[in-house]
């Protein structure tokens, strides 16, 4: 599967629809300002003013495509012969920029829905660095992007500096070739987007404000009820477009994750940089034993040490998020785990979620649980977790309970083991503190 | 109730010998600023001593409060002082502090990303100073305050070059 007709070693433009498809997407808001800033001066004339408006976003879109192809001229591309992302552009003052593929950290494409229209992808490469980490090739037709995503793993694959695991076979497929590991079926998606619990929660007191409307007659109630039922509404239409569509391939990077309705993202999950993992059940998802997965990952984006969030699966059956982690999170298996639960006496604590509440260890993970009606399981590797404390406030003083926190870098997930045992923690903070120095010996 | 004491002592105790402790100047400093803000409850309540529209009763009874209060702080603010400890092991640090809060944090050197010294005017004046741990974590709270500058200078140098030893975990 190599480059064939598409040969990247001499400088490319991008697609000539570009400036067009660019311009385009200026239409909305300028044919709006048109008509609420412009409203007064525009209705003095003897036309219609949206006619006014309609001929004045002509007149824009037509100025910012001469300029946009000037730009677009004068931008170009090439894979040079050090093995490395070059990118000139500029109409006057010239920019030239050199992306180390060596140093490669994510190759994503993303395709807005304009550029959809036209067949269309917009490339992002992003490499390990501050400053000039970044570039964005818009726009590719789609096989363009796609030999050129797999000419540039396969260089930063082979590149000298970087580590020589992968095969170099398996880096130059395709974005889209390989059937997908998991993908999320629309149904399911909307099913339990609808069937979260916050979700309920505010579809049931809309329903209470309505009825409450009914009967008095009242306007304030109902306002109320737009309020907590759009928020959900939005919530499940905006999260039912981001996660539309959703596939896991596995890459020899790592899992490549693929999603949305309108505009598809697609995120390369390194193998070895999850920091942490949280694996939520909502209460009324647990009749069909779905979950959703929650990742903290270093390196989403430009340098290393930044960490983001990931979304792993929107929503999948148990058994099956149980076997994506497991490639994820080499040899886990949190049906396997001893799991040691908080004391009946922390129930003075946390009443509702107070038998729920445990942790286990592994050689390589600490895992807590916790919650009640949603129900969560914590993991993160003893290689990632970078500090171990125990709190205790006074309540938990006298029920001779405290909580036991993991610290991980920052993102959805946190790691505590709460109103544990006051005579177990010192031993677990001290376990894990000496696990982390393991860790540290063998690399 | 002593049995259970021990094991909360336990929960909290220095790895081997004593926990460092911080220089009893933190206190004043802490003072300090506590008095410095209590300065605006001063003058609101030397206002409704002067105002007469207020009933006798409220101007007593809210008088009694702000002194009971300040007295409560400053017994308080030498309790958290005396509460804070820190022990240097050869691959970790323990920070522990908090009374009615108990808190123990261990970070391992290699986890360490920077050590933060900083002092503000008070604490310069007082000749007192602060480091802080930074891992990637942004909840690890290792925080020593009032060290003497030297020391605290010291320390750092210390856990900056131990922790570029052991470097590792991101």
């Amino acid at each position: 599967m190599n480059a064939g007709p598409v040969d990247f070693a001499t400088p490319h433009r991008t697609h000539p629809l570009t400036p067009l498809i660019l311009a385009l997407r200026l239409v909305p808001a300028v044919f709006i300002a048109f008509l609420v800033v412009g409203g007064g001066v525009l209705s003095r004339l003897p036309f219609p003013s949206v006619v006014t408006a309609a001929v004045g976003t002509l007149v824009i879109v037509a100025i910012s495509v001469a300029a946009g192809s000037l730009s677009w001229w004068r931008f170009t591309f090439n894979l040079d012969s050090d093995g490395d992302l070059r990118v000139d552009s500029g109409i006057l003052q010239r920019q030239a920029r050199r992306l180390q593929l060596s140093r490669l950290q994510s190759v994503d494409s993303v395709s807005p829905i304009l550029a959809r229209i036209f067949g269309l992808v917009e490339v992002r490469v992003e490499v390990a660095g501050s400053g000039d980490s970044r570039a964005v090739l818009r726009f590719l037709t789609k096989t363009q992007a796609e030999t050129l995503r797999a000419e540039i793993l396969q260089r930063s694959e082979t590149s000298p500096q970087s580590d020589q695991d992968g095969e170099s076979a398996g880096a130059t497929e395709s974005v889209q070739s390989g059937s997908p590991l998991v993908t999320v079926p629309s149904g399911r998606l909307l099913g339990s987007l609808v069937l979260r619990t916050s979700t309920v929660t505010l579809f049931a007191l809309t329903i209470l404000f309505i009825l409450f409307t009914i009967r008095t007659q009242g306007v304030t109630s109902l306002v109320v009820a737009l309020v907590t039922g759009g928020i959900p509404l939005f919530a499940i239409v905006n999260e039912f477009f981001t996660y539309g569509r959703f596939s896991v391939r596995e890459k020899v990077q790592g899992l490549l994750l693929q999603h949305g309705l309108l505009q598809t993202q697609s995120r390369t999950v390194p193998a070895g940089r999850v920091h942490a993992v949280e694996i939520t059940a909502p209460l009324l998802w647990r009749r069909f034993r779905w979950v959703r997965v929650t990742l903290t990952v270093a390196g989403v984006r430009g340098d290393g040490s930044q960490v983001g969030r990931a979304v792993l699966l929107p929503v999948a059956p148990r058994e099956e998020a149980v076997e994506l982690l497991r490639k994820v999170l080499p040899g886990i298996d949190i049906d396997q785990v001893q799991w040691i639960s908080a004391p009946t006496r922390s129930r003075w604590r946390a009443p509702i979620q107070w038998a729920h509440l445990a942790y286990a260890e592994t050689n390589a993970y600490i895992l807590t649980r916790a919650g009640r009606i949603t129900r969560r399981i914590s993991i993160a590797p003893h290689a990632r977790t970078q500090s171990v404390r125990i709190v205790q406030g006074p309540w938990q003083r006298r029920l001779q309970v405290a909580n036991v926190c993991f610290d991980v870098a920052p993102g959805p997930v946190s790691v505590i083991a709460m109103n544990m045992d006051i005579a177990a923690t010192r031993p677990l903070a001290n376990r894990e503190v000496e696990r982390m120095h393991a860790t540290q010996r063998s690399t | 109730m002593t049995s259970h004491a021990s094991e909360v002592d336990a929960a909290f105790a220095p790895p081997t010998e004593n926990w460092v402790r911080v220089s009893a100047k933190l206190a004043t400093a802490r003072r300090l600023t506590l008095s410095i803000l209590y300065l605006f409850v001063v003058v609101f309540v030397i206002l409704m001593w002067v105002l007469p529209a207020m009933p006798d009763g409220i101007v007593i009874a809210a008088t009694v409060v702000a002194v009971v209060l300040f007295a409560w702080a400053w017994w308080l603010i030498g309790r958290r002082v005396r509460a804070y400890g820190y022990a240097e092991r050869d691959d970790d640090l323990l920070v522990v502090s908090g009374i009615l809060i108990k808190r123990l944090v261990i970070v391992p050197y290699g986890r360490m990303q920077m050590v933060d010294l900083t002092a503000g005017p008070i604490d310069r004046w007082l000749g007192i100073a602060t480091v802080q741990l930074h891992t990637a974590a942004a909840t690890t709270d290792a925080t020593i305050p009032g060290l003497p500058p030297e020391e605290a200078a010291v320390l750092r140098d210390r856990l900056a070059a131990r922790g570029e030893e052991r470097s590792a975990g991101m």
